[in-house]
């Protein structure tokens, strides 16, 4: 396996720059050669969801902005499923979270043209295990 | 990249007189609100730019204002060139061939022309 550079990112947008910092450094990182993988975790799942409308603060649209993550050559993108499942449960006010992920990501349309894998807890540590770095936002 | 290239010689201005109206200008001398363009913006933008414009170059320019739109992002050659690759094939979405439209460089002129922001630098 190659050796990648596994970028985490686990803010919400727009209350902080932890996002777009994640963002720009996978794009930084593939400008100069690394092979880049990013990963949503915790509150940082929120960026995917579609329904954004920052412009009344005055701040580009992040889920608009990761749909260009393929266009800067960063095609593995990944999803902890443990993060959506809680989210939705505190949202949904809904039990046994897990068997929910796929209907989070149908209810609350997840941007449909970003394709991202979900993944489980094992899935995740193997990929943290082979990322040559880990930068987390 | 830009270091080795003389410095711009026309003279610096905050607003772009486009038919009478006098568009704001950042400070990178791009469009400063994006829905202030039209073509005549454009050919406004063109003419400080000794360029005439063809179909091929509207082609693009209309393509970077959808890829803005898409992405609120203003696309960096790199992703330019991918992009138009995707929808126009590999005739068109190569950077020669976009060189060869804007000599200054295409993300860098196509961007201005469209009225876009100038796009984030690489590292």
């Amino acid at each position: 396996m190659s050796a990648y550079l596994l970028i985490i990112s686990t803010h919400a947008p727009y209350h902080s720059s932890f996002a777009m910092d994640a963002y720009e450094a996978a794009l930084g990182a593939t400008n100069v050669g690394l092979e880049v993988r990013f990963l949503f975790q915790g509150n940082g799942v929120f960026q995917l969801l579609s329904a954004q409308t920052p412009a009344g603060i005055q701040h580009k649209n992040m889920a608009k902005k990761l749909k260009a993550l393929p266009l800067f050559d960063i095609e593995d993108i990944y999803v902890c499923s443990k993060s959506v499942a809680l989210r939705f449960e505190a949202i949904s006010g809904q039990n046994h979270a897990q068997n929910y992920t796929n209907e989070f990501f149908e209810k609350i349309s997840i941007s449909d043209e970003l394709e991202a894998q979900i993944v489980n807890e094992q899935e995740l540590n193997i990929l943290m295990a082979n990322a040559s770095h880990i930068l987390r936002f | 990249m830009e270091a080795s290239k003389p410095h711009n010689t026309l003279p610096k201005q905050d607003f772009l007189k486009v038919k009478g109206r006098e568009l704001e200008l950042d400070r990178h001398g791009y469009l400063a609100n994006y829905e202030d363009w039209s073509e005549n913006v454009a050919l406004a933008f063109a003419e400080q730019e000794d360029l005439a414009l063809n179909d091929k170059h509207w082609e693009v320019i209309r393509f970077v204002r959808e890829f803005y739109e898409t992405y609120d992002t203003s696309p960096a050659i790199r992703a330019l060139v991918k992009a138009m690759k995707e929808q126009f094939g590999p005739e068109v979405g190569n950077s020669r061939y976009l060189h060869r439209l804007f000599p200054d460089g295409p993300a860098k002129i196509a961007t201005k022309l469209a009225g876009l922001p100038k796009p984030a630098k690489c590292l």
